[in-house]
């Protein structure tokens, strides 16, 4: 009887780790930072404390508000583009790890995935929730809520 | 699309939607009033865990809003019992040379001290019930010689010059040094209230009847001509609107920050108060 050679997978996908996420999300924000929010921070004071906040003026606070909503808008373009386009942005890329999306995964997927980034009520509460949901079930809540699924390559 | 090519694109289009907003809007408007707060002691000596209002810090921010073109005057918001004679009098000197309009607006407490910083402004604004006043000097301390005593416990005293254990908290206070003591914090408080009463336009006959220490609520300080109007911050924004003829918007010039440096060496918490001779205006 002819032998048969079975080749096994040389590698597998794994949750990633806490800390190639956190790496690769510090990786992006400062590259927003330097080359997108810098440029507009012109609609944002030089100095804010929490005692000079609630004197801003009306048109001050507007300033700030769509300042904040240009920023939100170009955090999720990079952000959600590059994981459904590319699997991974270039921080993810850096940190090796990727998002495993199924098929059926859209863009609206991908934009829940990301929900955290968001600067406002409620969604400012991921901050507290994410880290406490990970802790317990080893993804991120709105990685549940997506179906995506943040990976790193680990060899067998 | 590449990746590459992605991010080139989307930093572009970035650059072109912050040009595009530079161009259409003025970008956030900075206020035009600076507002420097006086909360706590008035001392010259940064404390780590302890709010102080710290003299070489509000000079430092009174240059600041004096060098900025867009602040067009400044506001002192107070809220201090008083502190230390000379950090006081550097606060008050400083506010008398500046250009920009100067408001005081006192709060909850702006009494000896930190009155002194208030009169040196232009306009002094207090609410009805604001403690104020109090143009007096004081070292009082404690004498723990009777005490010591008790407890056989024995001061050597060695000095060379007879007067330089003079306060000592662990001896008594004889008599002669009693009158010298007397005289210095007399010439003080002559000085302090010789001060308020330029400040103020208050004739030196009416100021000794008014210098005698005690504080005055703002209704009575409104009287005696020691505030300009009774009210708060909304107040001193409508009186800078009229004297400016533009509207006004606040600018809170933050607080001094430690270095990292500083944080590490910096005093933790003040000096004991059982200590030779403290003059305060307080």
């Amino acid at each position: 009887m002819a032998k048969k050679t079975v080749s096994l997978p040389e590698k597998t996908f794994v949750p990633a780790s806490y800390w190639r996420r956190l790496f690769a999300l510090v990786v992006d924000i400062v590259l927003l930072d330097l080359f997108v929010y810098m440029q507009f921070s012109f609609m944002f004071p030089k100095t804010l404390s929490f005692a000079s906040f609630k004197d801003l003026a009306p048109d001050q606070m507007n300033m700030m508000m769509m300042g904040a909503m240009i920023l939100t808008f170009f955090t999720l373009l990079y952000f959600v583009y590059q994981e459904k386009t590319y699997g991974q942005t270039l921080g993810q890329r850096i940190a090796q790890i990727s998002i495993q999306a199924p098929k059926e995964a859209t863009w609206r997927h991908h934009l829940i995935n990301n929900f955290f980034l968001i600067p406002f009520f409620p969604f400012l509460l991921l901050w507290i929730i994410e880290p406490i949901y990970m802790f317990v079930k080893k993804e991120r809540l709105l990685e549940t809520l997506s179906t995506l699924r943040t990976v790193q390559e680990e060899k067998l | 699309m590449k990746l590459w090519k992605f991010l080139l694109f989307f930093f572009l289009f970035a650059l072109a939607t912050s040009l595009f907003v530079r161009i259409s809007t003025d970008g956030f408007k900075e206020g035009n009033v600076a507002v420097i707060s006086i909360k706590g002691v008035i001392t010259n000596e940064r404390v780590l865990f302890e709010t102080n209002a710290v003299s070489d810090d509000i000079l430092l921010l009174i240059d600041q809003a004096e060098e900025d073109p867009q602040i067009k005057a400044v506001v002192f918001e107070i809220e201090s019992p008083g502190g230390y004679v000379v950090p006081s009098e550097e606060i008050a000197n400083k506010i008398k040379t500046m250009k920009k309009p100067t408001v005081a607006v006192i709060r909850n407490v702006g009494a000896s001290g930190a009155y002194w910083i208030a009169s040196a402004t232009d306009y002094v604004i207090a609410s009805k019930v604001s403690i104020t006043g109090s143009i007096g000097v004081q070292s009082s301390y404690l004498d723990f010689a009777g005490l010591m005593r008790r407890y056989n416990v024995t001061y050597n005293r060695l000095t060379g010059g007879e007067y330089k254990d003079m306060g000592s908290p662990f001896k008594e206070l004889s008599e002669d040094e009693r009158v010298k003591l007397a005289k210095k914090i007399n010439m003080i408080h002559q000085y302090f209230a010789n001060e308020v009463a330029a400040n103020r336009n208050i004739s030196s006959e009416k100021m000794q009847e008014i210098a005698t220490g005690e504080f005055y609520l703002g209704v009575e300080a409104l009287e005696l001509g020691l505030i300009d109007q009774i009210g708060n911050m909304d107040t001193a924004k409508k009186y800078l609107e009229e004297k400016l003829g533009k509207s006004v918007s606040y600018q809170y010039y933050n607080k001094y920050k430690p270095s990292l440096k500083e944080l590490f060496t910096a005093r933790l918490f003040s000096s004991s108060p059982v200590s030779n001779l403290e003059i305060k205006v307080q």
